[in-house]
């Protein structure tokens, strides 16, 4: 880890019940305004840690570390936490509920009223400010849910499935709120099961699997470290490739949901696909040299090239790859 | 404030606010008005002017009926012209004719007419006083006096003392006896209904989900405690604009009705309770029976909000509820048996069990307890109350995490010990 005193600091926590083990020997460090995900199956231990941060529960062993100090009750109140079941109260006005929770988590109720006021308008609920819950849509109740969690200015959020539920257009109102928090130095962790929200927002990444980490680090880095070499060339007209130390691939393997799908069983001259407007793509991957090896190769053909770009494998393979081999 | 201020005062706002409590707080003291005003009322309407005309034909009842209240018996010489027809002229009219030949042994040939069947009261009076006479003309036939038979007939009052260390002291078992029973079933009543509330309120924010957010920012011995103590606000609350209300709305209706609410039927016992309530010690009972009403339902409180705790729904209470509810149905079947001993092995041990104690103390408090018996209840009792507070926190800050399968005791038991 690169910078000087970690945000918040999970060391060797573990913890068991009656008859399994929800988390053993997790450590996790998170850095100061960043997204971190925290990624597993279901029944791996997320919702667990994330209760022991909150200090929902105790750990039976381990520690953790806010800033450098042992964590203590009173850090709650700069917490800021969405469950995956978003829940508030049916029958109370959101103004009122708002107001409570605010002040449950330390708010004066001075305080708690500008913020109140403050994020609804922001999040464009404050016309609802004296309905039920149960009045409301869905959508509008997220809002809600959302104005609840940050009120108290938390340094640190913890949302639980955060995009879950939302229509597109508000997943991307949340998005931009979750963003400027970020920019004003808010730390947040999140904790989901959707890649594209791990690969679009998340600095950071561990993986949960059976109450242990089996993988953790920066985004890139790790997409960086489960780099396979692999290349794809959009060209005009054919391309012949190295004789040695490049192996072709088919197209359409590990591109990517949407992409045209080729039938990788076609022989290697089929490999390179026909793209529209007479681009061809040819999927490559490096065994031996630089890509630098290739490229002076390509360039020396007379072939128009479009495009050369590496193609990362996505967290979705990586995740099922590591989960796969942290099997016993 | 601290968190469980907080968390009580929600409970509390939310609760007084809501159309059921203002609906139940108003509605309560009419009934309970209307208690006193109905007797009141019917007293009243009783009292409208009813004339039973008697035509005596033996000539033996001469004298006999005496007109008492509204009703106002007329002898007549002769049997009237067209009485039949003056029964239907809508005013309240009977018509008692006695035969000419009165057996004195076998009494028959009483005939009463009238539009509308006869009340028990007056059935009762006319038949009363018809064997009266008869008693007496038997009496005359054996050559007694009448009035010598009468000073046999005596009416004993028995005068209740209790000693006590200042000396004797006037005490009404009646007195006792209905002033503890109206406060054992009060008890009773407070703690089920708010208790239920408290089980409701735990499951509300359990299903809702809202708990999750709420463990996440205060402890959950402090949301407990919280719920707790605000649904006791609203309890003692909802107490006292009842106690006002009533008193405000009975004295309304006495100063509209005229009078005192009790009508002049029989009523020598209400009056005896109403006299012997004099020679108990109020504000010392008052202030005990608080003493339990709090400390009884705080008692409960806690078992009810670990039940919800443990369950995801409403309907999955029931089954939970009832092994908690037993010792309170017991209390409510024992109670009628301290009645009748007060001082009794039986009392002294049921008295003394916190689960218990609240019920039967009600009951035995104006019968007079001693004071060590008192004050080692009072001692348990908040024994008792920091004891299945204690239980029932553990149970519920596993409980309140808990979703899925119903648990089972043994489950319970276990998260105890967690």
């Amino acid at each position: 880890m690169t910078s000087a005193t970690p945000f918040l600091e999970v060391q060797s926590v573990a913890k068991r019940y009656h008859n399994h083990t929800a988390l053993d020997g997790v450590s996790l460090s998170l850095r100061s305004g960043r997204i971190f995900g925290l990624l597993g199956p279901n029944g791996a231990g997320k919702t667990t840690l994330i209760r022991i941060i909150n200090q929902i529960i105790g750990p039976d062993a381990g520690q953790l570390r806010l800033e450098g100090r042992p964590l203590s009750y009173a850090d709650t109140h700069r917490m800021g936490y969405q469950p995956e079941e978003r829940g508030l109260y049916k029958k109370m006005k959101i103004g009122e509920q708002a107001l409570y929770l605010a002040q449950l988590r330390g708010l004066s109720a001075r305080d708690a009223r500008q913020q109140v006021r403050h994020w609804f308008t922001r999040l464009d609920i404050q016309g609802w400010t004296d309905k039920k819950v149960e009045e409301l849509s869905k959508g509008m109740q997220q809002k809600v849910q959302f104005a609840c969690t940050v009120l108290h200015r938390p340094d640190l959020i913890i949302l639980d499935e955060p995009f879950s539920g939302f229509d597109p257009v508000n997943v991307e109102v949340l998005k931009q709120e979750i963003l400027n928090l970020q920019r004003e130095g808010v730390t947040l962790l999140f904790s989901t099961h959707r890649m594209e929200t791990v690969e679009e927002m998340c600095q950071d990444v561990a993986l949960i699997n059976r109450a242990k980490v089996v993988l953790s680090g920066e985004t890139s880095e790790i997409r960086a470290r489960y780099s396979d070499q692999s290349y794809m060339i959009r060209h005009e007209g054919p391309l012949s490739l190295p004789e040695r130390g490049v192996e072709l691939l088919p197209v359409a393997e590990n591109v990517g949901p949407g992409s045209d799908s080729i039938n990788p069983n076609t022989s290697s001259a089929a490999s390179v696909s026909v793209g529209h407007l007479g681009i061809q793509q040819t999927r490559v991957r490096l065994t031996d040299g630089t890509l630098n090896d290739l490229l002076a190769h390509c360039i020396a053909q007379d072939v128009p090239l479009h495009a050369v770009e590496e193609i990362r494998p996505g967290f979705h393979e990586i995740f099922i790859k590591t989960i796969k081999e942290s099997q016993p | 404030m601290s968190k469980a201020g907080w968390v009580a005062q929600r409970e509390f706002m939310v609760r007084v606010r809501s159309r059921q409590f203002i609906v139940m707080t108003l509605i309560g003291p009419l009934l309970f008005s209307l208690m006193f005003v109905i007797p009141a009322l019917l007293a009243r309407y009783d009292s409208d002017k009813q004339t039973i005309w008697v035509h005596d034909a033996s000539g033996l009842f001469a004298g006999a009926f005496v007109s008492k209240g509204g009703v106002v018996f007329r002898e007549l010489e002769q049997e009237p012209q067209g009485w039949r027809d003056s029964l239907k002229s809508g005013e309240d009219l009977g018509f008692l004719l006695i035969d000419e030949r009165i057996d004195l042994v076998k009494p028959s040939g009483f005939r009463y007419y009238s539009e509308q069947p006869p009340g028990v009261a007056t059935s009762d009076r006319i038949t009363q006083a018809i064997s009266d006479r008869i008693q007496t003309l038997k009496l005359k036939q054996r050559g007694l006096d009448p009035g010598f038979v009468d000073s046999l007939r005596t009416q004993i009052d028995l005068q209740t003392l209790r000693l006590t260390g200042d000396g004797e002291e006037d005490s009404s078992t009646a007195a006792a006896t209905v002033v503890g029973f109206m406060a054992a079933l009060i008890m009773y009543l407070f703690i089920f209904l708010y208790g239920s509330m408290v089980v409701r309120g735990v499951v509300e924010e359990k299903a809702s989900r809202v708990m999750e957010v709420l463990v996440a920012s205060v402890r959950p011995f402090d949301l407990m405690l919280g719920k707790i103590l605000g649904i006791a606000a609203v309890g003692l609350a909802q107490f006292v604009v009842w106690i006002a209300l009533t008193a405000g709305l009975v004295a309304i209706a006495q100063a509209t009705l005229g009078g005192a609410p009790t009508p002049d039927a029989p009523t020598d016992g209400v009056e005896g309770i109403m006299a012997g309530l004099g020679t108990l010690n109020l504000p010392y009972l008052l202030s005990l029976f608080l003493f339990y009403f709090i400390s009884g339902y705080l008692l409960y409180a806690a078992l009810f909000a670990a039940i919800g705790s443990a369950v995801d729904n409403e309907s999955d209470t029931q089954q939970l509820m009832f092994p908690v509810t037993i010792p309170l149905i017991l209390a409510i079947i024992v109670a009628q048996m301290v009645v009748q001993n007060p001082g009794s092995p039986l009392s002294f041990w049921f008295s003394m069990i916190p689960f218990t104690a609240p019920i039967l103390m009600a009951v035995r408090l104006p019968f007079g307890v001693p004071a060590w018996e008192l004050a080692l209840s009072m001692s348990l009792m908040v024994a008792g109350f920091f004891a299945t507070t204690w239980i029932a926190a553990r149970i519920y800050r596993v409980g309140v995490l808990m979703y899925g399968k119903k648990p089972t005791f043994k489950e319970l038991l276990r998260w105890i010990t967690y």
